[in-house]
């Protein structure tokens, strides 16, 4: 191992001491590394396997475009693989482990497929195990997937919180750089709500990294002045480990903020990770930019890595790749590494600058080769000895720092689809122009002086500034060196390459296999990245991307510009599931709505069950009793003596206006215009296509005062519909309505002993004279509480069901419960209720499916001919009124102890079941304690007229043939004698 | 038999007064409550008579009608605009709010008592803003949602009415189904700076 750590230098920490591990290997770091920064120091270069080939990688770069350096972080639930090593900060307790490897790190199995590397180039998976076809989900693909690959999951549950939130401000400043300070100076000096995001653990871009003055200091100096300054501003917020990774609608961000993520435990009060929505004014680009690789032989040997990371690793953590290096650059920007790593007392041994006309710069007396390509790397996985030059030379060195020019970090102004504009003179894609939101600035500006990148940021500040509306503060630009050449000839890659070289890391993608992509076909670069794998997985090739478009071009003899990027997307660097998911976790998924008679159900031993966002008491099962049981008890009670239940789910709306009874006769298909006051009517409501939509009983409480009532499921649409209607189609009317849902609990209660019961409850008249079925009256429960008291009926007894205010909900139904003691009263769930409708034929959803009209379900009386309503038009469609359509009947199995259920399709008696002998279907299927039968509601062709007939009930899912006969659907009290008892 | 005297708090099984979450050393982040028994009524105007609720609300009970978004605060009741020609007639441990209204408007709108289906619950301190940022969309800077300010939005898929009633004071008006699961992903976003149900 060729790494290690300089005896002084850095920013690092290094009286404070952490002890980490690595494959169970026990190290140490400082405050202020990253992983990968210490990995290195404890001479650790090797640090994975590549996804293919499984050979031996190290870091290649020092921030977020790393594609090598995946480490498995943490354990058990904890366990976050695809880490990358130069992302994670180091803490006292981090576990790592390499990934992609077995056994281990050091003797991996998987690297014989390199001896047969010729064999797997791109497309090869899809050409070699093509037959037979069933063997590629049962056997290659499970193989292929285990020997290539990322890191492994923990299968455990996430122990740690996770939240979003939204953040709103003037300017959002992406990057603290130089550029991106500069901007956050200019735009808050301006008066602008600023928000300064960087990915990076310390503040200040590359200004930690390189070793660059600033106003005649250094530029950490400057960099802690600047954000001192921020920092004392209110208007300000900044946020280190906070990655912008996304760029929507408008000036919209999304943004990842790491907040516990450089602990080993938590604190459980706060969330690890915050997951931002940012609503901006301006946003300004200063993400810097990203340095390439070469594309030459052993580019990806450990030990190789990019100048500028090479730099950073020196500069800011004290840690060099070897004891002695070598330059290959294509620019001048390369030399600076030699002067770097000079500067910290490591032995440089050549510059070989790949441009045989390269002006002369400053070396510090490095010698220079001009004209010199690296054409191989020696070494092993340990690190490396030395470097091949132009197929022949070979100059010994422990690290070879590479530097092919510069890519701006544009993703950000590309994902809301405007493409990224090559620049032949600066050799780069920039960031695409006149974006109205947001504004680059500094390198990802193409700007590649400190000098220029500083004054770019303050110019873009400022222009944030005023087009949120500031007037723009004038902020004095520092002085940096501006002298440094950044001259670039690309070199995409070197074609007299002797070893495999690489054009993505992470995808083991090498220079053959481009122009292979373009040779077969597939030429055109989003085909190409697809082929090849090129630009895919974590890192989306952000540093390959712009070496695979340049071979491209050549193969394709088209230019970089013609040739273009792929698609910018979102994220930028990946995101966990748990920030997306945020604190809608578990009970949070979805919103709990909860009855107001929940509590009183619970403590009569309801069972719940969850109907969408509420928890609906199902049953009340005694001991030793399942839901059956539980069902069927209930119902006989109900039906014999007196039973209540929680029906406070329904929708209820109320509607009051001098045109309330002319907007509900719209409504509705059937009239309501002449409802009396104190009467209540079941009403049908249609969809604009004609198809039933929902129904439920709308009662008239006073000359323009109605209360109406929904379905449980359909509330919020016919809330909707309802504001529709109103605002769209019938805006001249004056009407009001508002949802009182919550503000009423409700309750069944039902059974020949029901007027005795709520009698004692209710101070009115309840004999059928003076309350006949379908009253509704404002009464008074219990001496003091308003209430509603309505004479309707779901399971075809006598019944009533009565509204109070919610917080009197369960004192009602308890009194209730009291006064119907002597009466046998039982609590019925949800269960009873389906099965008693079912009994009695009432549709619900099951059968207001959206595909019945109301003359498919028997309510072809209600659509009235005498005026006009939403549907009609479409109900009249001939194809809704054909006698062969499928009509509602009740279907009972002939041997009643035998269960079919909802879904199952109805076919002929010698019919083979088939779409062709397909007639009908049942909707609903119950157990009829009544009966002592399962029955059904089901949509037959033809069905009014076939009751009688024998058919066959086909279940293909569960396996059930039956024979049953057709019936009419309302089983019981056909005449609905008890109805009106 | 039960108390049918009062009713029952749609919050009465979650609420546990005390501290929770994070231990700060300048106290707790956020103090929850809420206000119960709360009179609550929605004021939704007839056609064309919104300058007449005006004047109507005004002459009887001294309130202004305030603008959508806007509150307006007087004998303690509170008028909060949330919809164009709708507001939320709020007046803690009040009683009967929406007879007495509907006796003096009830020509001019509907007046639906909400006190049952609405439930307030109250937000102070110097963190209040940065716990309703994790839920809702709305610009709460201090600056830009000011005391008077109300807001109709959502918080984890649940509506509310958020009115600023002070500096770091704030009434979130929910809807009682969903109020005990809206407590507790209110508790849940304050633990990061602690918080005291009073």
């Amino acid at each position: 191992m060729t790494s290690f750590r300089f005896d002084k230098g850095g920013l690092i920490e290094r009286q404070t001491r952490l002890n980490f591990s690595f494959d169970g290997k026990a190290m140490t770091g400082h405050a202020g590394d990253t992983l990968a920064s210490a990995l290195l120091a404890n001479g650790q270069l090797l640090m994975g396997r590549s996804f293919k080939y499984h050979r031996p990688r190290s870091v290649v770069t020092c921030g977020a475009a790393e594609p090598n350096a995946l480490m498995e972080i943490g354990k058990g639930g904890r366990l976050e693989p695809n880490t990358r090593a130069t992302m994670q900060e180091l803490y006292d307790g981090l576990v790592a482990k390499s990934q992609n490897r077995w056994p281990t790190l050091e003797r991996d199995f998987g690297a014989i497929t390199s001896l047969a590397s010729s064999l797997f180039v791109a497309g090869f998976y899809y050409k070699t195990f093509m037959w037979p076809k069933k063997f590629w989900e049962a056997i290659y693909e499970p193989i292929i997937r285990k020997a290539a690959g990322l890191g492994n999951l923990s299968h455990e549950a996430d122990p740690d919180r996770y939240e979003k939130g939204y953040m709103h401000c003037d300017v959002l400043v992406v990057g603290s750089g130089p550029a991106g300070l500069m901007a956050a100076l200019a735009a808050a000096r301006s008066g602008a709500r600023v928000v300064v995001a960087d990915e990076h653990a310390r503040l200040g871009g590359s200004i930690p990294k390189e070793r660059e003055e600033i106003d005649g200091r250094t530029g950490t100096d400057w960099a802690g002045n600047v954000i001192g300054e921020l920092s004392a501003m209110k208007n300000v917020r900044l946020m280190p480990r906070t990655t912008v990774f996304g760029a929507y609608d408008d000036a919209v961000f999304g943004a990842l903020e790491r907040v516990q993520k450089d602990v080993a435990e938590p604190d459980h009060n706060v969330p690890v990770e915050k997951l931002w929505r940012i609503i901006t004014k301006r946003c300004v680009l200063a993400a810097g930019a990203e340095e390439r690789p070469i594309v030459f032989g052993g580019n990806d040997r450990p030990g190789v890595m990019t100048a500028s990371a090479m730099r950073a690793f020196a500069n800011q953590y004290a840690v060099a790749p070897g004891r002695s290096v070598a330059v290959f650059t294509s620019t001048d920007s390369g030399c600076r590494t030699a002067l770097d790593m000079k500067a910290h007392g490591v032995h440089v041994e050549v510059i070989l600058d790949a441009r045989k006309d390269a002006t002369k710069i400053d070396t510090g007396g490095v010698p220079v080769m001009r004209g010199a390509l690296v054409t191989d790397v020696k070494g092993g996985k340990h690190g490396m000895s030395g470097v091949e030059i132009n197929g022949h030379d070979t100059i010994p060195c422990q690290s070879l720092a590479m530097s092919g020019g510069w890519s701006p970090v544009v993703h950000l102004a590309c994902m809301r689809g405007a493409k990224p504009v090559w620049n032949e003179e600066l050799s780069c894609f920039m960031p695409p122009a006149h974006d109205p939101w947001i504004i680059p600035a500094g390198s990802a500006n193409g700007k590649w002086r400190l000098g220029d990148c500083l004054a770019d940021g303050a110019a873009a500040g400022s222009k944030a500034a005023a087009d949120a509306g500031f007037k723009a503060a004038k902020v004095a630009v520092p002085k940096a060196r501006d002298d440094a050449s950044h001259a670039v000839s690309p070199l995409w890659w070197v074609k007299a390459s002797t070893g495999k070289a690489f054009v993505d890391y992470q995808n083991d993608v090498t220079s053959k296999d481009l122009p292979l992509a373009a040779r077969e076909g597939y030429d055109h670069i989003e085909l190409a990245k697809r082929y090849t794998t090129s630009g895919m997985a974590t890192d989306q090739g952000k540093l390959g991307n712009v070496n695979a478009i340049g071979i491209l071009a050549e193969a394709t003899g088209k230019s970089i510009a013609e040739i273009g990027t792929t698609t910018f997307r979102p994220f930028y660097t990946p995101v966990s599931f748990g920030a997306l998911g945020g604190q809608h976790v578990g009970n949070h998924f979805q919103p709990v709505r909860r009855s107001p008679l929940h509590g009183w159900a619970e403590k009569l031993g309801a069972a719940f069950v969850e109907t969408g966002q509420w928890h609906r008491s199902s049953w009340f099962p005694r001991e030793g009793e399942g839901w059956l049981a539980a069902m069927t008890r209930e119902v006989l009670n109900t039906r014999k003596n007196v039973g209540i239940c929680d029906v406070s789910t329904l929708g209820k709306i109320e509607i009051k206006g001098k045109d309330a009874a002319e907007f509900i006769n719209r409504l509705y298909s059937n009239t309501f215009l002449k409802l009396l006051v104190g009467k209540a009517r079941y009403g049908l409501m249609l969809r604009e296509d004609g198809f039933v939509g929902d129904d439920g009983t709308t009662s008239r409480l006073g000359e323009n005062h109605f209360f109406m009532t929904t379905t449980t499921g359909h509330a919020a649409q016919s809330m909707r519909d309802i504001e529709f209607a109103q605002h769209a189609l019938w805006p001249e009317l004056d009407v009001q309505y508002g949802s009182v849902t919550d503000e009423w609990a409700q309750m069944a209660v039902a059974g020949p002993k029901s007027r005795m019961v709520l009698s004692r409850v209710v101070n009115a008249d309840l004999s059928n004279e003076a309350f006949p079925f379908l009253s509704a009256r404002e009464v008074t429960v219990l001496g003091h509480i308003p209430g509603r008291l309505f004479r309707i009926s779901f399971s075809g007894e006598l019944a009533y069901e009565l509204a109070v205010p919610a917080g009197f909900g369960e004192a009602v139904a308890s009194a209730i419960m009291h006064a119907g003691q002597p009466h046998g009263i039982l609590p019925y769930g949800l269960e009873a209720l389906s099965s008693m409708r079912v009994e009695k034929g009432f549709i619900t959803h099951n059968e207001i499916n959206g595909r019945h009209t109301a003359g498919d379900v028997g309510l072809g009386k209600m659509v009235s001919k005498q005026k006009d309503y939403i549907g009609r038009m479409m109900n009249e469609r001939e194809g809704l009124n054909d006698p062969d359509r499928m009509q509602m009947v009740g279907i009972r199995p002939m041997d009643p102890a035998k269960r079919f259920r909802s879904g199952a399709h109805l076919v002929g008696l010698n019919d083979k079941p088939s779409t062709a002998t397909d007639q009908g279907y049942l909707s609903s299927v119950a157990w009829s304690p009544t009966l002592n039968s399962w029955i059904g509601l089901g949509m037959l062709k033809r069905g009014r007229e076939r009751h009688g007939e024998r058919l066959i009930v086909w279940d293909g899912l569960r396996e059930v043939y039956l024979e049953a006969e057709v019936c009419n659907p309302v089983f019981i009290d056909p005449e609905g004698e008890k109805t009106h008892a | 038999m039960p108390d049918t005297a009062l009713p029952v708090s749609p919050l009465a099984h979650v609420m546990r007064q005390g501290r929770f979450g994070r231990t700060m050393p300048e106290g707790p982040g956020v103090t929850l409550s809420t206000v119960h028994p709360c009179e609550i009524a929605s004021v939704i105007t007839a056609k064309g008579k919104t300058s007449a609720l005006a004047a109507a609300l005004k002459k009887d009970f001294g309130v202004a009608l305030p603008g959508m978004g806007q509150s307006a605060s007087a004998r303690g009741l509170m008028m909060v605009g949330v919809q164009p020609d709708s507001w939320l007639a709020v007046q803690p441990g009040g009683s009967n709010l929406a007879a007495r209204l509907e006796d003096k408007a009830g020509k001019l709108a509907m007046i639906t008592s909400q006190s049952h289906g609405r439930t307030l619950i109250r937000m102070t301190g110097p963190r209040a803003r940065d716990v309703l940022a994790k839920g809702t969309a709305v610009d709460l800077h201090a600056a830009t949602f000011k005391p008077g300010m109300a807001a109709a939005t959502q918080i984890g898929h649940v509506g509310v009415t958020i009115v600023c009633t002070g500096a770091d004071s704030f009434d979130l008006i929910t809807l009682s189904t969903f109020a005990a699961g809206f407590w507790d992903g209110i508790c849940e976003l304050s633990l990061e700076w602690g918080y005291e149900v009073r």
